[in-house]
């Protein structure tokens, strides 16, 4: 059997991305510079692996390290007996709890933002439709001017402007998709669907440690400037993976109740909603499991969690202790990770 | 005659949901004592002004710190493809190893997937702030860390991949008396090409996302920028950072979904 000959064409094609490809890796590698490399990396590098090596068990918890003294006559020092909340378990409970209220909160946060992005099947050619849209996003726009007289106390600022200026680009959207729907026949733009796919863009891309940043000069640094940050951001993702689960939707149950004269909060209550909350339950565990992650590390910040005494052991150059924070962090991932998925197996 | 199915009693009363109900009431009332949490407190007193007031700022980007970014985005992205490659080149021989159709013995398997795990359990940032702190400021700190987080993901990817593949042609190859090398080359190889293409690219994705975080710590690229700019409280410049980061961001997204659905 002989192969089917690729045409010459197709095979330039492959020729010219292979170029391509190395051509754009050399350009990275040589472009990287690497001076201000640590001079000392090597002692550091050993010095951290030594305190890898030997954790500071110490650290755990306090209360075991009181009851280890007094029952097994352990000696361990008196700065571990007394740092209550200050210990490895207190902050990784802080941590979770800073991941669970977070996502919970976005949890319910993305799914009015996931009936925004997914795209409906009404008919797209309906131009009164559109008119009802534009009503709704007057609506929102006239909202986001009344909170920027609050948050600004009253002086009219620069964000409103951002806010017209995205509807007046939303309502030429509509008015041309219209247009083109006129002329043929056909919707170029769902533009319910893309003005929510890219409000969550936004709020996804949004880097999450600026977030925090923000809610710490918002609400004071602590664990509430994380779990704020966490359930904004989380939105993003969430209302993208919310808005795919009803798009795959079945149409049947819909259809039923529509059938059977249902009105629209019927549907949504009976139909729609219990379909999809499986899938929205899937997604959140998920994006717990990630939630995890990031709350970890959103102490840097001063968001609270372990974050901000793993920040404090690397610049004290404790190792020994970051030893510890780091086998924790791994405990909490894997078991956090295991359980929800469990959860998980269980939903789907 | 239409009757109902018969239910038991704890379906009757749905005591699972209220189960999972009363756990995850339980479960908020905990957490949000431990964070100290107070929805209202956001919302009164000036925070909402403060946060409202720093959003205003970003809101007005200063343009003219445009061309400073030029360098550290290109960086940046170098990160992110050097970091891939290496990342992704080094999960490969891992991958093999914790494939069960591709190793055998069952402890071999064990010790690579356990490695691969736990690397992925470690955040991004976390790791960025050890190596800034072993080898110092600047973008090698952040290689190594892309480089660690691109390996944990392909690693796992890739062996998944694998472990699906059509069993067909591994089987004839070995019937006609090919070597372990020759069945990798030629049987597994050329099906997980494509597999391994898309994932690469998604990795690729995720490490521009993380490629623009991790600097914050001192990782190199924009990330470091953006840190040094809110240090000196310039939020319009930093307007224009993360415009910046999200321009690029979504267009690398888009190049690569592009792609990814070319391929499959």
């Amino acid at each position: 059997m002989i192969p089917p000959k690729k045409s010459f064409i197709s095979r330039l094609k492959n020729i010219f991305l292979i170029v391509l490809l190395i051509v754009i890796y050399i350009w990275a590698f040589a472009g990287i510079n690497f001076h201000g490399l640590q001079p000392m990396a090597k002692q550091i590098a050993s010095a951290v692996l030594e305190g890898f090596t030997h954790p500071e068990w110490e650290f755990v918890s306090s209360p075991l390290n009181r009851f280890l003294n007094s029952m097994f006559d352990a000696k361990i020092p008196e700065q571990y007996l007394t740092s209550d909340g200050e210990d490895l378990l207190a902050q990784i409970m802080q941590t979770l709890a800073i991941a669970f209220l977070g996502t919970i909160l976005s949890s319910i946060l993305a799914i009015p933002f996931a009936f925004l992005a997914a795209r409906s099947d009404k008919d797209k050619s309906n131009f009164s439709l559109k008119l009802k849209i534009l009503g709704y996003s007057a609506i929102f726009f006239v909202f986001a001017i009344l909170i920027s007289f609050f948050t600004n106390g009253g002086k009219f600022q620069q964000w409103p402007k951002f806010w017209l200026w995205l509807f007046i680009i939303e309502a030429i959207l509509i008015l041309f998709d219209s247009l083109i729907n006129r002329l043929m026949k056909k919707s170029v733009f769902d533009t319910k669907s893309y003005f929510g796919k890219f409000v969550l863009t936004i709020i996804r891309v949004f880097p999450e440690i600026i977030l925090a940043l923000m809610f710490v000069k918002a609400v004071g640094p602590g664990s509430f400037a994380g779990v704020l940050a966490l359930a904004v951001h989380s939105i993003g993702m969430l209302g993208k993976l919310y808005s795919e689960a009803i798009e795959n939707l079945e149409k049947g149950p819909n259809e039923a109740l529509t059938a059977a004269g249902g009105d629209d909060i019927e549907i949504l209550t009976f139909a729609t909603f219990p379909e999809v909350l499986p899938s929205f339950l899937n997604a959140a565990l998920y994006r717990f499991e990630i939630a995890v992650r990031s709350a970890s590390i959103l102490g840097m910040v001063g968001a609270g969690g372990i974050g901000q005494n793993l920040i404090f052991a690397i610049s004290t150059r404790n190792w020994s202790r970051l030893g510890i924070i780091m086998i924790g962090i791994v405990l909490m991932v894997t078991a956090i990770d295991f359980i929800s998925g469990q959860l998980r197996k269980r939903i789907v | 005659m239409n009757t109902l199915p018969s239910r038991t009693f704890a379906q009757k009363y749905h005591l699972k949901f209220v189960f999972w109900l009363i756990l995850i009431v339980f479960l908020l009332l905990i957490s949000s004592n431990i964070t100290e949490s107070d929805l209202l407190a956001f919302f009164q007193g000036d925070s909402i002004q403060q946060f409202g007031v720093i959003l205003g700022k970003m809101m007005k980007p200063d343009w003219s710190f445009f061309p400073r970014i030029w360098e550290p985005l290109l960086e940046t992205i170098r990160m992110a493809l050097v970091g891939t490659l290496v990342g992704s080149v080094i999960a490969v021989p891992v991958a093999m190893l914790s494939a069960s159709n591709v190793t055998k013995p069952a402890v071999v398997r064990s010790i690579t997937r356990f490695i691969s795990n736990l690397i992925r359990t470690l955040p991004d940032l976390l790791l960025a702030a050890v190596f800034v702190a072993i080898f110092g400021f600047g973008p090698f700190a952040g290689i190594l860390t892309l480089i660690i987080f691109s390996f944990g993901q392909m690693a796992k990817l890739l062996y998944e991949a694998i472990e699906t593949i059509d069993k067909g042609p591994i089987d004839a190859l070995e019937t006609a008396g090919a070597n372990k090398v020759q069945v990798i080359a030629f049987a597994i190889f050329p099906q997980v090409l494509n597999t391994f293409l898309s994932n690469f690219l998604y990795t690729f994705e995720v490490n521009i996302r993380s490629s623009t975080v991790i600097g914050y710590v001192g990782a190199g690229g924009i990330g470091m920028l953006l840190q040094t700019v809110i240090k000196m409280f310039r939020y319009d410049q930093a307007g224009v950072i993360i415009l910046a980061i999200l321009v690029i961001v979504v267009l690398i997204e888009f190049l690569s979904n592009y792609v990814r659905s070319k391929l499959t």
